[in-house]
């Protein structure tokens, strides 16, 4: 009944619809939330404080800067669709794309010169916690190409463009856990 | 009206660009940080802060969080 009713408001009035969706995808993003602040709860139940000497710090703060980097291109293609620069938004969806295929590609070589196995207690939650967060890498550059084909397509305008910014949030979101995970797998000794 | 819309969105990339500063800076803090202390305890009290400062950023100025709860805006 109360689902109906939201339906039916949302139905009604484009503002609302979008009200809800916006709120959907933050209570989306706050249980991913929960799952990711638990992983990074393992690590400390675990192995404590401990982080292994071989771990790279240069790689791990090349991947982090990239991130970073990426939320930049990633609100940048936001900003310019929403003002109607639809060339500058696919430039920067490409940036974003390109960017976040670079982070992936940077924990993989991560993973293969680790010294430690998945079967020691820091291996345990680091290929864990890591792995969690790049198929979520993997699945905002799959969902960015899409938004990038849509746009190509003239799917969004100024006016109208919640699927981009979906996306972009999304990416933001896998932003923010890595901002936590960064210290708490490399930094915190 | 177009350079409207053009002033608007150079000056929101303005805003991007001040806010990626500050998360570089805060990151070299936090490298800063991790190379200069040992105690455990200290790392802790100084990086949680950091990283709580650093998704504040992001969630604010990049996610538009206010915006979730606001009614006024269309996309």
């Amino acid at each position: 009944m109360a689902a109906q009713a939201v339906a039916s408001a949302a139905h009604e009035d484009p503002r609302r619809s979008l009200q809800i969706k916006r709120m959907g995808l933050w209570l989306f993003f706050i249980s991913d939330g929960l799952l990711f602040a638990l992983l990074a709860t393992s690590r400390f139940y675990l192995v404590g404080t401990h982080t292994p000497d071989e771990l790279s710090q240069v790689l791990g703060l090349g991947i982090t800067s990239i991130l970073l980097l990426s939320s930049l291109t990633a609100f940048r293609a936001e900003t310019a669709i929403a003002h109607g620069n639809v060339a500058h938004a696919k430039l920067m969806l490409l940036a974003t794309i390109g960017l976040g295929v670079i982070f992936a590609g940077g924990v993989a070589i991560e993973w293969s010169i680790a010294e430690f196995t998945p079967s020691e207690g820091f291996g345990t939650a680091f290929f864990s916690m890591t792995g969690m967060h790049v198929t979520h890498v993997v699945s905002g550059i799959v969902i960015l190409g899409m938004a990038y084909l849509l746009l190509r397509r003239g799917r969004f305008t100024a006016d109208n463009h919640w699927g981009l910014a979906a996306v972009v949030l999304y990416w933001h979101f896998v932003d923010v856990v890595w901002v936590f995970f960064y210290p708490t797998l490399y930094l915190i000794n | 009206m177009a350079s409207e819309m053009a002033i608007k969105e150079r000056a929101a990339h303005h805003l991007g660009l001040l806010v990626i500063l500050a998360l570089a800076a805060l990151t070299a803090i936090e490298f800063v940080v991790f190379a200069a202390f040992d105690n455990t305890a200290a790392l802790i009290m100084l990086l949680v802060p950091i990283a709580i400062a650093k998704a504040w950023l992001i969630v604010n100025f990049f996610m538009h969080v206010s915006r979730a709860w606001r009614n006024e805006e269309s996309h």
